[in-house]
């Protein structure tokens, strides 16, 4: 009784877990908007199919072993171990693994240790309890001077930045909100004033501690070629398949339907699922971003039917790193501007702050 | 300390008289074996404290509701960071090493006692000092702390970072540091045992795979706690004597600039994690141990290349100094030093997978008995390859870029350090309660926890590891934000809720069972399991002084089950040389 149920508990192991992990690898996590990340999800999914078959074979042998011989009144047979066994097992699992892991280490390199692309746009990441505020050098592109002794709640100088006295301060934008532009490089450079915080955007695939006293530099690029992304509601899970013209068809009808245009002919379709059905009803949301347009639906089936608003892109920045009570509630958002939207921005806001400097 | 091969046949064992006043008999014992029970007593009750609490904030997830918070957020947090300290300090750290090492290490060495037997004392009492000033966190003004059981500074370094970081912090300072101390005075105790007293014939390479793991163990112990210890003092002197260790210039609270300057927060992680990756060993290693005893008696077989094993086992030990770093991947250190310990970490797969294809191997031709003791043995196999693989994800620092700090950090630690060393200390005890008790525990209940236990805790981190691949972010009190609100996390926590609840009442059936066992149970012989150590020679419970002024001598390897050509399925370690058949004497 007993060999019977491990082998059936470590089946349904294999398989519950297996299942989801490696078959719907690919889209399990939020939807991939920078450059990097696809070096980072084909280092996850790659890790994915390796652990998946050790775990599959390691739970199987298990079960195996406690039903192949299970007592019966045999005789154990008196093995004292095997080296062939061992060595193998130790170049085997060592190649695997160092391997393996040395494959992962260019996007770590592109991140972390190589410098960053000449003409980035640089942009402060500031973490406070609960907050988070971005800088923006402005239209002279250069950051201005800041000292803690300067930092002044009642008059919203967070970072302590000295728009009194240094010219190049008098310019920068100190906003809620990220504000990026897809197609270029961005670098943020992180910061904290009190606790360590760790800017983390699911979307973007990057997380790096704020620590007080360090100025972090992570850089990122939001890729924008052939990006076509749909949540999408109302059509049947098993019509969207991405290799699958049928399920771009229909997602095409869905949209003109609505006197909305969708080009598919060059972009590279990514279907993300929703693993409820419940959900996948009460929210659309479509991000198409090319050279010459970009926009974004999102849609909400159990609130308005058959209405479609017009949205700005914007990504959650969940604040991954215990920094007191309210660490749940230090979110941050990020909203993704074409560059054209971005210059437009950043020019006019830079111009606010100086008038109002 | 008289080394025991040196003492000759008629020599007396050396034995300090049995006390027989009940206060010196059973609380202020010296009694390597009194001792043992009282840190498995205080791992008993502290694990029913810190999975209470865990309890308490699935309780909080599941039924989340912004309005009508079942915790609030400081409390959410205090009951967070007292689960974790005391699960991974009062429960993981005592059990398996002051418990079971303590009462078995002497035995199985064929020890009287420890090298030490009032530094044991002490090293248990300053255990309890310690959890209760832990416990009396809770008692002051603001509360435990917040700030996790990892206690990163400057939250845990300034007591106005928020509430409950004020006389609750330090207390949980002070309980870690007179933990330290404990365990500092335990190590050395342990490690002069092993090395001193084994009885005659008892080679470093006869030992039984349990003493090699409290062994390598308390020698992490010993390198990792004074490192601690230190990091703790430091954090002390941070929040009460101003200094600033761990605080650097420019820090701001209140809306003002905190009189700080030129400490690094990293310091802290560093000592910290020097210590807190060989605590995941300290952990897991006697675990291993235990389990690798236990499948051989119930498979009837030698240890699959028990050499390979203990070797994996220092193995493990050594290249755990080396790789704290994984844990601050994404910390600000330099990212230069993340590329050698995500290189380091992922050898420590190499032992892994060394130590599980030899638990596979010593089952492969055996003669395989399911009862309670193999089960959780079983269980603890499958939840080490399980834990481990998604130790595979999160050593690549690439991949933790991701993955850190979220809900799949929780589950691959919970499964493979909290889960799996719990499997390893329920599989200690039904197998060596006849042993302790005299008395065999109920063997249907046994079952019953065990299945419970089993695919209670597999589905609630298995669930948990899907959670972090959808980006949920760790100690979480609140999830009114679109990205945690949409339906599927919602139900995810409802569900691992209900598996939890499962899993942690499935262990009320254990306590009732070993409660009831310890005088109802049926009355256990000397060697019930035909096992080979040397526990097994000696009366159960073993007397005072273990062997009874007989001093063991040892002539065979510690798992010669099924020798062709012997007598019988087992030759004892102290069975004369002839016992086996001179071909079989087997050296792998």
């Amino acid at each position: 009784m007993q060999p019977l149920l491990m082998v059936v508990a470590l089946f349904a192991l294999v398989l519950g877990t297996v299942v989801p992990f490696i078959v719907r690898a690919h889209n399990m996590m939020p939807n991939l908007i920078s450059v990097h990340g696809k070096v980072i999800d084909d280092q996850i999914v790659l890790t994915m199919y390796i652990t998946g078959v050790i775990f599959s074979l390691a739970q199987i042998a298990l079960a195996w072993m406690i039903w192949k011989y299970q007592s019966k009144g045999q005789k154990a047979t008196y093995v004292h171990g095997n080296a062939l066994v061992e060595w193998a097992s130790i170049f085997g699992s060592g190649v695997l693994f160092v391997g393996l892991n040395l494959m992962g280490q260019g996007v770590w390199a592109d991140m972390h240790l190589k410098d960053e692309p000449k003409g980035s746009t640089e942009i402060e990441v500031n973490g406070q309890q609960y907050k988070w505020y971005y800088r923006y050098p402005g239209n002279d592109g250069k950051f201005g001077e800041r000292s803690p002794s300067l930092v002044d709640d009642t008059s919203q100088n967070y970072l302590g930045v000295d728009f009194e006295n240094d010219k190049y301060a008098k310019d920068d934008v100190v906003e809620g909100t990220l504000r990026v532009p897809y197609g270029r490089d961005i670098v943020v450079l992180i910061r904290s004033r009190d606790v360590i915080h760790s800017f983390f955007v699911r979307e973007l695939r990057v997380k790096q501690d704020a620590v007080p006293g360090l100025e972090i530099k992570i850089p990122f690029k939001i890729d924008h070629d052939g990006m076509l992304m749909f949540k999408l509601a109302g059509v049947a899970a098993s019509t969207l398949d991405a290799k699958d013209d049928s399920g771009v068809n229909a997602v095409k009808a869905q949209f003109e339907e609505h006197g909305i245009a969708v080009d598919t002919s060059k972009a590279k379709i990514k279907v993300i699922e929703t693993p409820k059905k419940r959900w996948e009803l009460s929210t659309v949301e479509v991000s198409h971003y090319d050279a010459k347009k970009e926009w974004t639906v999102r849609y909400s089936i159990e609130e308005e039917i058959g209405e479609l608003k017009v949205y700005k892109t914007t990504y959650e920045s969940p604040c991954a790193e215990l920094c007191g009570n309210g660490h749940y509630t230090m979110r941050g958002e990020m909203e993704v501007l074409s560059p054209e939207e971005y210059d437009a921005w950043a020019k006019k806001a830079s111009e606010d702050a100086k008038s109002y400097h | 300390m008289s080394v025991a091969h040196e003492v000759d046949e008629e020599h007396e064992v050396h034995v300090h008289q049995e006390p027989t006043q009940f206060i010196w008999k059973y609380v202020f014992s010296t009694d390597h074996k009194v001792i043992g029970k009282q840190y498995y007593m205080l791992a008993v009750v502290a694990v029913v404290i810190g999975l209470t609490l865990s309890l308490m904030f699935r309780w909080h997830l599941a039924t989340y509701d912004p309005q009508h918070m079942f915790l609030s957020p400081d409390t959410y947090l205090q009951v967070l960071t007292m689960h974790g300290t005391i699960l991974v300090f009062m429960v993981l750290t005592t059990a398996p090493l002051g418990g079971f090492g303590n009462y078995f290490l002497p035995i199985q060495i064929g020890a009287v006692d420890m090298a030490f037997p009032r530094l044991n004392m002490l090293s248990f009492w300053l255990t309890l000092l310690s959890f209760i000033t832990l416990l009396a966190a809770f008692f002051v003004p603001g509360g435990a702390p917040v700030s996790g059981w990892t206690g990163y500074p400057p939250l845990s370094a300034i007591n106005s970072t928020t509430e409950g970081m004020g006389w609750g912090q330090t207390l949980w300072v002070g309980s870690i540091a007179i933990f330290c101390l404990a365990s500092l005075v335990g190590a050395i105790n342990f490690i002069v045992t092993t090395l001193d007293l084994r009885a005659r014939g008892m080679t470093l390479l006869r030992m039984p795979l349990p003493c090699w793991a409290w062994f390598v163990t308390a020698v992490l112990a010993l390198l990792s706690f004074a490192v601690l210890f230190a990091g703790g003092l430091l954090l002390i002197l941070d929040r009460h004597l101003g200094t600033s260790f761990y605080i650097p210039a420019g820090v701001i609270f209140g809306a003002k600039e905190l009189n700080h300057k030129g400490g690094s927060p990293l310091l802290y992680q560093h000592l910290f994690w020097f210590f807190g990756h060989p605590e995941v060993y300290i952990a897991i290693l006697p675990g291993m141990g235990i389990v690798s005893h236990i499948l051989a008696t119930f498979s009837r077989k030698p240890i699959f290349g028990y050499k390979a094993m203990v070797y994996a086992i220092i193995a493990i030990g050594g290249i755990g100094f080396f790789v704290w770093g994984h844990h601050m991947f994404q910390s600000g250190m330099s990212p230069y030093v993340a590329v050698a310990f995500s290189l380091l970490t992922m050898t420590i797969g190499v032992p892994s997978a060394i130590k599980t294809f030899n638990w596979l191997g010593t089952l492969w031709m055996g003669n395989i008995t399911c009862n309670s003791a193999m089960l959780f043995a079983l269980g603890f196999v499958s939840l080490f390859v399980s834990g481990g693989i998604s130790g595979i994800f999160l050593g690549q620092n690439a991949v933790d870029i991701y993955f850190h700090d979220t809900y799949f950090v929780v589950a691959h630690f919970h499964l493979i350090m909290g889960v799996a060393a719990m499997f390893s200390i329920a599989a200690g005890t039904y197998f060596w309660f006849p042993k302790m008790y005299g008395r065999f525990m109920n063997e249907s209940l046994g079952k019953v926890h065990f299945w419970l236990t089993f695919v209670g805790v597999y589905s609630v981190f298995i669930p948990m590891h899907l959670m972090g691949l959808w980006g949920h972010p760790r100690r979480y009190s609140g999830m009114e934000n679109a990205f945690l609100s949409n339906p599927f996390i919602p139900a995810m926590h409802n569900m691992v809720t209900a598996a939890a609840f499962v899993a942690v009442l499935a262990q009320l059936i254990f306590i009732c069972n070993f409660f009831y066992s310890m005088f109802k149970g049926p009355v256990a012989p000397e060697n019930p399991w035909n096992c080979t150590s040397l526990e097994w020679i000696t009366t159960s419970p073993p007397k005072f002084d273990n062997f009874g002024g007989v001093e063991p001598v040892v002539n065979h390897d510690p798992y010669e089950y099924s020798v062709p050509g012997a007598s019988k399925d087992y030759i004892m370690q102290t069975d004369p040389p002839e016992a086996a058949p001179a071909h079989a004497v087997g050296h792998d």
